[in-house]
Order: C-alpha cells, then structure tokens, then sequence
C-alpha cells in the first residue's frame, strides 16, 4: 500500500505535486513487488557496518520500501539482448610500467590515524 | 580601479592583473571583505573560523608551471574548492562528521593543474551534501547553505556551497563535483554557469568518490568564459586515473564565438511533461526561442528511456557509493566512535557498526544500505544488473539523437529552488527532483546549465544544454551565444 | 567403509613485480612497517587504481604454463568485505571474467601420470598484515597491494601426497617463469585447501572442510592426513561433518576449528567501475609465450628420450631450471653414452653440498668448472679413486679453491688397486687380526667388513674396497 503524501510547505507548485503523486501511483498500480522487511533492513545494515536506532531501522525501512517499489518500474523494461554498460568510455587495456614512484613517509601515512602505536595503525583486537 | 574586484569574473580580473590594474593580494583582500559582509547569510563556506580569514589561502608559486601545455593563466585569481576535492594538507572532509579532520596527504590531479595555472586556492572549502548524497546542500553536517536569491530557499546541490559562493560573489571560480547534477542544479538554483564535462575528461583522482562511473568535477563559475578558461585548466588525460581520456584538450575559449546558424537543437519531449512548474516551462521555451532567433533551428525527439532514468541512477550511484563508503571505518583516519563495548571480542565489529552508524548522517546511510542491498546476494540481477542494461538503452537514446542533432536543450530542473526543510523529509521526492539531469551522467555526455530568467517570485531558472563526448566546444559556442545575447548572467542578487 | 579423499587446493602468489598492482609503491619484503605505502595503496579517499602491465604479463605467463585458455575479454570486480588489514574494506579481485580458466597440471605417481585441473588463475591485491597483541591488533599496510595470483584447481586431488606433488610441480613451473618467489616463509606463496571425503563411488561430493594456515608443503600434506583421519573416524562413528573452516595448529599438529562464521560470506562483487577492461589478444599472447621457457615437465620427457634417464633422477635433476641447465651442460659433455655416473653424481654428491651450502648446483664454486667435475668422474669410473674419497675431494676442493685433481694428486690419493701392494696390506691385517679371522672362518660375516675397515684404515681409505674384500675372502678360505 502506497501512503498517500500530502506535500507540506510553500513552493510546491500543483504540477510537480501531480507529477511526484503520478508516478508514486504508478508504483502503486503495479504493487511493489520486493517486500524490504524491517529484518532484510537490519540485516543489509549488517553487511554494511552501520549501527541503527530502533527508530532509525523503523524509518529506513519505510523509506527504501518506497524507493524500492519505485525503482521496481524497471523490471517493465524489455533487455534482452541489451549488453549492460558498466564502462561508459570507450576505452580498454590502461597500464601503466612496472616503475616505482615515490611512498608516504610512515608519518604521514599515520598522520591521521585515530590510534597509532610505533608505525602501526592500531585497531580492536581481531578475535579469529 | 573602480569596481571592486570581487564583483568581477576571472576573465576581467585577469585582464585587469596583465594592465596591472589590480593583483593579488588586491583581490584576495577584496573576496575576504565580501566573505566578512555576507557569509554569515548565505553560508556557502564550511569551517571558515577567524583564523581562516587570516589564513584563507594557500598556493605553491614555487611549483613550477607546466609551460608545455598550461600557461599561469590563472595567476592571482582564488579559486573555491568542494569539500569533496581533496587539497593536500587542509581539511577536506565531504561534510561528513566520519571525515572529521582528514587532510589529505596529497593533492588532487585537478588542484595540482589548478596550482601549476598559478591559481590561489583557498582553504576554506565550498559547503556540500554530504558525500554529494542530496540535491539541496541541507545534508551537510554543517547545515544548509542559503540561497543568495531567497534566502529561506535552497541552493541545490550536491556542490551547492560553490553555486552559491559564484552567485553571492564570495567566490571567483569554483569547482564542484556532478554525479547526477549536483554542478549543473546548484548552478540553475542559483543563476550560474555550470558544466558538467565527459566523463574522463577532468580527472577524478582525488575526488572522494561517491559513484565512479558518473562522477566529474566540473567548474561552476560567474560566466561562460570562466568556465572555458577553467574547463581549459583542469581538462586532459591523467595517469593517475584509468579513467580518464587520452584526448587532446582544445583551447576552449577558441569555441566562444556567436555564430550558432544551422545548429539542430532536439527537444525531448519527456522533458516536458506534466511535472514541469509553469513558470520554468515558459522561460525555458523563451529561451529555446531566443535560440531560433539567433539562427539555430529546433525540432522534438523522443529520449524514450528518461523515465527509467531515476531508477537506473539510483541503483547503480548507490551499489558504487555503498562500496566506495566502505573505507570510512575509523581505521586510518577521521572519526572513530568511542570504545564502549566491554566485551573485547565485539570491539572491532562494534567500532565499525558505531562509527558508520555515528559519523553519516541520514541520507548517506540510507543511499549505503539501498546500494548494499541492490548488489547482495539474490538481488544482484533483478536490480543491478539490469540497471546496466537499461543504462545502455538510456546512452543509446542519446546516440541515436546525436546522429541527426547537434544538442539537446532542456531544463535544468523542473523547478526554481524550493524552501529550506521542504522536501529533506521525504527522500523519494527528492530524488524525483533529479529527472533532468541524471540521464547525463548515465550517458556519460557533457553538459551546461546556465541562468536564462527567473520566475515571478525572482528566483533563477537553468537552462541545460547537452552534447555528445568531447563535444565541449559546441557547448561552449551555444551557451556563449545565448549568454552574450541576453543579460541574465550580470543580474545579481541583493544581499 | 571405503572412503575417497576429494581435496581442491587454492594458491596464492606474489607476483616478482618491481611495484605494486596498482600503485608505484616498492614490493619489497621486510621493510618497516607502513613505509611502503601511498595514498593508493592505503586507501585513502579519491584515489585510484591503475593496473600494472607487468602483473598482468605474468598473469598471462602462468596461465599459458597451466595449460589455462586465457580469456579475450577480462576485467576486475571488487569483493566487498570489512576487515582491519583491507584499506578500502574491498579487495579488487576478478571474479566474473578471469584473465584464465580451465587448464591442468600433470603429476607424477610412481608409475603413472596424473592429470589436475586447474579451475582458474586469476589476479587480485593482497592485503595488508595484523599483528595481534594482547589488548589490540597493528596494521601494517606495506603488503597492501601487492600483486597476487590465485590459482584454483579442481577437486581432483585424491589424497595428502598428490596435493603435495601438486604444490612441488606448481612451484617447480612457476620458479622456471621467473615470476614469483614461491617462499612460503616470506609469504610469497599461500596455500589453502578444502578438503571432503566420500563414500568410494558415490557421485555427491561430502561437507567441504576449508583449511589454512599451513606454512609449508610439509604442513599442507600433514594437515590434509590430520583431516582425513578426523574426518574418516566422524564417518564411522556415525556423526556428521561440519561445514566451517580449521586452522593447522603446527605445534600440536593437528587442526583446530575456527570461530565459526555467523552467516556465510556475501561478498557482493560487482565490476571494478576504476579500472578498464583488458583485451588480450593473440599478438600479445604470441610475445609471452616466446618468454616461456622450457617447462619441467617438457624438460622431464625430453631427458628421458634424450639422454635415456629414469623418471626418478629426471623428476630431481629438473625440479630447480638452474640446477636442470647445469645438469644438461655437464651431461652433454660426459662422453659416455651410459650417462648414469654423471647423473649419479649430480642428484647425490653435487645435491648434497648444494643442499649443505643452501644454495643450487650451478652456484657450486667448484675450481676448474664443469670439466674439473668430470674429470672426477672419470677418475672414479676408472677406478683410479674411490667414490668415498673423491666425494671428500670434491668438498674440499670447493672449500680451498684448489682443482679436485690436483688435491688428488698432492696428497697422492691415488686407489690403491693393483693386487699386489693389496696382497701384502691383506696379510699383515689377517696377522695382526687373528681373532677376527678365526671369527669370519667360523662363519661371522661381519669379521670380513671389519677387517675391510682396517685394510682401508691402513692406506688412508685409498685401497679399492672391493678388491680388498675379494683377496681377504681368498685368503681366509684358502688358509
């Protein structure tokens, strides 16, 4: 079920409210296909490495929910026979020669490093 | 020297320096003092303290300049950075609080022509999305920047900091960064000039990637000229990226001529379709009229696949932004969450959930997760893969344009800058506000906005003009033409 | 229950490039920690990636020596994972489109030859090194990016001693390119295995046990039996395998389970969009084939045919290509056409001060070169010195710096072997060992070798211990 949006503030002009609510509609004719549950969420964050709030998980949830029945218009497309693009430039084979260039001293390298010890970055003990 | 130099464009200040009418210490002094007057409304520039006034600029006169193909062309003038190009030894931190006090141990390609032109950069940096995830500057960590033209309205973004800088006159030139039009929207909202060139024609290297297929740095500037004087700078092959071009760069200001007669223009009807606020559709049609009247002709064609655009842009921005991201664990440098958890054998994966959870903010978590998910395991074809694959159908649309037409014009966006805190709640419709100008980054094609009126409540309009790879000289000769033709790029706002 | 071993192994190697994948950083090992890197390399935001050419020839290289079909059309993906020791918390790997796939490697059982299938050979960057202590792990981003070739056979190994004939033939032929270290102590050669075991004629394959950390060849084959072992008691008591991953634990030799993964890995690969795809045409497939030596397996046969060898001294003389060079030059220069006394000496005494010296054959400094080791040779063929002691010549020699022949000659180390000096050495040890002798005529052989003993005791060890035991059994039969 898409929630029906009543667009807050001034300087939303009536088209663009057409226009967001037309296509926010279409997704909802077609249904959304893919149900992004709250634990698909929980679990994707994992993978991610990103702590979220119980409200926060709520919220996002919603939202990709949304987006996803969005992007979902997608599979209305015909492909076969497409090649994907993933380079866009007409270009292959870039190398460059086995010569070495110039390093970071450890200093800078570490410069920055939230804990340094010696010339090492130092991390929470990996437990294998 | 009756004008105050801030007011000027590159081109005139450099006209102005080889008179020795001005230099720069003139200059810098002149852009600190307007700086002073107006930042505190518009706040374009991040972390910009009393001491950063003092110490607002940094340059290397001693690199020597590149004699072979760049001439230091751009001695004496400032040039404002994105806080997403890295500049070697001053903050660049994406807006990001997971940035926290990186400085980059070296300099971006394009920083590095910029100095070898003789350019003074300035440190402080142009305010931005965070990590370029936003079309309206308000997810920066350090809040929204204000629009010159309205200040209770947006700027645009993602490079919104310098389309404001350019417009409020805080900034002679600017660079920014467009993945999805955050140069060219910025630019509209705003009422400058904004150019979003080839991918792999500017370098990328030492632009904090947000999606590496789509990403360019590009010049957001007061002018056309600028922007060709910029464009000629920072454009050409660099080694350090495998992508970028092997092409000769032309002297772009060659291509500042008047003459468009005979130049097809198409318009794309999915351009122009309900959704298009009425006011922007009538300036842009003026525009479009102008443009027949100065000798081009125009006709409309149909780009199919733009509705599919949205979609494809934000399946595959976010799988490379989820993976680009990732580096951002507080191992080596910026932000790192404070040990909490007394169980040691958590710690390091605590460190890592606590740190992304605490150092992004909301849109960047949200674009990270969306990305995570369209390439994990069981979602990979129904969502990236054809992504790609309706990335082809979207390139080939323009191909199939370009084989009988010159360039393609449309609008920047399909509205003039909204209100600050009017659409930030609701991501989709934000991300719906990119339409016209994603289908350009899919396509990998340059492209301009630049102003072309305002609306009844005086806020800028943008009008976007596209062209085929490496096509930047036509763009140039079309958006100068227009330029010289009317006066909309000397307006400017009252602050 | 009769059970089969299914065993597939997985290799990396560091690739002998000057720099790294895809950055100008030095390869070199050993260096202080973090001194080697650069902004690419660790990670650091707005860098990119650029492919170094010579990484991808020895990719090409190994695959054409592994019998691989080297793919027209590769490119890279990045395997996306958190981990402190990868810089960008995503490895640049290939995954979809490898530079190599199917190709093979033949082994050598006893009496047969057996063909292993090698999956792929793709390239990759290393990651970085975490040293644990107590309260913390350091990470030391100088092997971060290293270049590395994985190498995936088949699951076509059928047991401990065919995975370790697999790693030495492996290690042979990429020691002949040229174009790895192959050290496993340094880290320039990795092996992980995944081993399984079924009933005999079944079809499915049983529950894959990964194992790693094995630091040498001997590790690997020990701790392949261990699995086994374990593996074949579980079977038979009835209990199942669990699928997971074990580490060698090489002081209590055996294999310990790791902290089991909570959920299996989702590595998300998706193309590299930094990097451009390569074309790998038949031109530049043609170059590096011409850099291809001949190959152990190649050399093998062609010895055999040649110089008319036994599998056994062939397979040791060309393990090392310097050693198999070396080896080929003297014996074309042996003039014998039976070449197995130079062979003979090659894989025992020349091996043996090559292994004692930690160094190859062709390193040997020996005075005079390959013509003094022959004339050696020759010397022992003819009897004019004893095997013994030109295998202490030979030592000394290459100690002193003084010709093998001429030592022979200075300190007259001549064999004895005319009957007659002999006679007279032999009757005065029987006089002098009457017990011993009255030992051996009553029927106690070792007598006869003791008395040998002091006869070459006698003459400094140069009497020919075979006439010596000839004329001492005729004299004690005789008297």
């Amino acid at each position: 079920m898409i929630k029906n949006y009543l667009f807050r503030g001034a300087g939303a002009t009536s088209e663009e409210y057409r226009f967001t609510h037309c296509l926010r509609c279409e997704a909802g004719r077609e249904g959304i296909s893919m149900a992004i549950t709250k634990d698909t969420v929980k679990y994707v964050a994992h993978l991610a490495r990103i702590d979220l709030k119980p409200k926060e998980l709520e919220k996002l949830s919603q939202q990709l929910q949304e987006i996803l029945g969005f992007i979902d218009k997608l599979k209305k497309v015909d492909i076969k026979d497409i090649a994907p693009t993933s380079h866009i430039l007409p270009i292959n084979n870039v190398l460059r020669d086995d010569l070495p260039l110039k390093s970071l001293s450890s200093d800078k390298a570490l410069e920055d490093a939230p804990e340094r010890q010696g010339n090492f970055f130092g991390v929470p003990k990996v437990i294998e | 020297m009756k004008e105050e130099p801030y007011k000027l464009t590159a081109h005139e200040l450099i006209e102005r320096i080889d008179k020795k009418e001005t230099n720069s210490e003139e200059i810098i002094g002149s852009l600190k003092k307007r700086i002073k007057d107006v930042e505190s409304k518009v706040r374009a520039y991040v972390r910009l303290s009393n001491s950063h006034f003092s110490n607002l600029t940094h340059n290397s006169q001693h690199l020597k300049p590149d004699t072979q193909h760049l001439r230091p062309i751009l001695r004496g003038i400032p040039v404002s950075i994105k806080d997403n190009i890295c500049t070697q030894g001053y903050n660049t931190e994406c807006c990001s609080k997971i940035l926290d006090g990186f400085k980059p141990p070296y300099d971006a390609t394009v920083i590095r022509k910029l100095k070898q032109a003789g350019a003074t950069i300035l440190a402080a940096k142009t305010n931005m999305d965070e990590f370029a995830f936003g079309s309206s500057t308000e997810n920066s960590c350090y809040g929204p920047t204000h629009n010159p033209w309205d200040l209770d309205a947006v700027v645009g973004g993602s490079s919104g900091g310098s389309a404001a800088a350019v417009a409020s006159d805080e900034a002679i030139l600017t660079l920014g960064s467009d993945t999805g039009g955050s140069i060219r929207q910025p630019a509209s909202f705003c009422g400058v000039v904004g150019l979003k060139p080839t991918y792999g024609r500017v370098s990328r290297y030492g632009l904090i990637a947000f999606a590496s297929s789509l990403d360019q740095i590009g010049p957001i500037t007061k002018d056309v000229r600028d922007s060709a004087i910029l464009m000629n700078v920072i454009s050409g092959y660099d080694s350090f990226d495998s992508t970028s071009i092997n092409v000769d760069v032309p002297d772009y200001t060659k291509s500042l001529g008047m003459d468009i007669k005979g130049i097809k223009i198409a318009i794309p009807n999915e351009y122009f379709i309900e959704g298009l606020d009425k006011d922007v559709k009538t300036i842009v049609e003026e525009a479009i009229n102008k443009l027949k009247s100065l000798g081009a002709n125009y006709k409309s064609v149909s780009l199919p696949h733009t509705q599919y655009a949205i979609p494809v842009y934000y399946i595959i921005a976010t799988a490379e932004a989820s993976s680009n991201l990732a580096r951002f664990d507080g191992v080596q440098y910026g932000f790192r969450a404070e040990h909490r958890t007394p169980n040691t054998e958590h710690r390091l994966i605590d460190m890592y959930n606590q740190t992304r959870g605490e150092g992004f903010g909301q849109e960047a978590k949200r674009r990270i997760i969306l990305g995570t998910f369209v390439l994990s395991h069981g979602y990979y074809d129904a969502y990236y893969l054809r992504a790609l694959k309706v990335r082809t159908l979207i390139k080939q649309d323009f191909d199939k344009v370009f084989t009988e037409f010159d360039c393609v014009v449309t609008p920047t966006s399909p509205t003039a800058a909204f209100k600050i805190g009017e659409k930030i709640k609701d991501p989709l419709r934000m991300y719906l506000s990119d339409i016209y100008t994603i289908s350009v980054n899919l396509a990998g094609i340059p492209a301009i906005s630049i102003p072309c009126g305002f609306t009844k409540k005086g806020l800028p309009v943008g009008l976007q003009i596209l062209v085929k790879p490496f096509n930047e000289e036509l763009l140039f000769k079309v958006a100068y033409t227009y330029e010289q033709n009317t006066t909309w790029h000397s307006m400017k706002p009252k602050l | 229950m009769d059970y089969e071993v299914v065993i597939g192994l997985e290799v990396h190697l560091h690739l002998k490039t000057k720099t790294k994948a895809f950055c100008g950083c030095s390869t070199e090992f050993g260096q202080e920690p973090n001194s080697q890197v650069c902004p690419v390399c660790l990670g650091f935001p707005g860098c990119l990636p650029v492919l170094n050419k010579v990484a991808l020839d020895y990719a090409i290289k190994v695959a054409l020596s592994l019998n691989c079909k080297v793919q027209e059309y590769t490119k890279f993906d990045r395997k996306n994972y958190f981990y402190p020791d990868l810089p960008k918390n995503y490895q640049i790997s290939q995954y979809a489109l490898p530079i190599s796939r199917d190709g093979f490697l033949n082994i050598d059982l006893d009496d047969k030859t057996k063909r292993i299938g090698i999956t792929r050979v793709h390239l990759e960057e290393d990651a970085g090194k975490l040293i644990h202590r107590e309260d913390s792990s350091l990470v030391d981003f100088n092997r971060a990016g290293i270049p590395l070739l994985e190498i995936v056979s088949e699951p076509d190994i059928n047991s401990p001693q065919e995975a370790y004939e697999y790693l030495t033939s492996l290690k042979s032929i990429i020691e002949y390119l040229d174009v790895s270290d192959c050290d496993m102590e340094k880290g320039s050669l990795r092996c992980d295995a995944n081993i399984s075991i079924r009933k005999k004629g079944a079809r499915e394959l049983g529950v894959k046990t990964e194992l790693k950390n094995m630091n040498s060849f001997k590790a690997i084959k020990e701790g392949l039996s261990f699995e086994v072992e374990r593996q074949t008691e579980l079977l038979n008591k009835g209990k199942p395998i669990v699928q997971e991953t074990r580490l060698w634990d090489v002081r209590e030799l055996k294999t310990v389970s790791m902290r089991t993964k909570e959920e299996a890995q989702d590595y998300h690969y998706f193309p590299e969009p930094d990097l451009t795809a390569f074309i790998i045409n038949e031109a530049q497939i043609e170059e590096i084939k011409k850099t291809i030596p001949e190959l152990p397996q190649g050399k093998m046969l062609r010895f055999i045919k040649d110089y008319g060898l036994s599998k056994y001294d062939t397979k040791i003389l060309v393990f090392a290509k310097n050693n198999a060079d070396y080896a080929e030059d003297c014996i074309k220069m042996y003039p014998n056409k039976d070449k197995k006394p130079i062979v003979n000496w090659l894989i025992g005494p020349l091996l043996s001060e090559a292994n004692n010296r930690n160094c190859s054959i062709s390193e040997l400094k020996i005075p005079g070169g390959k013509q003094e080791l022959l004339k050696l040779v020759e010397s022992t063929q003819a009897g004019k010195i004893s095997h013994l002691m030109a295998k202490s010549v030979l030592n000394e020699s290459i100690d002193s710096g003084r010709p093998c022949l001429t030592i022979i000659q200075d300190k007259n180390l001549f064999q004895i072997s005319d009957s007659g000096s002999l006679d007279n050495i032999v009757e005065e040890v029987i006089k002098e060992n009457a017990k011993s002798a009255a030992d051996y005529k009553q029927g106690k052989s070792n007598a006869l070798m003791f008395m040998v003993g002091r006869v070459m005791c006698k003459t400094s060890g140069r009497a020919n211990p075979k006439m010596v035991q000839e004329i001492l059994k005729r004299r004690l039969t005789d008297a």
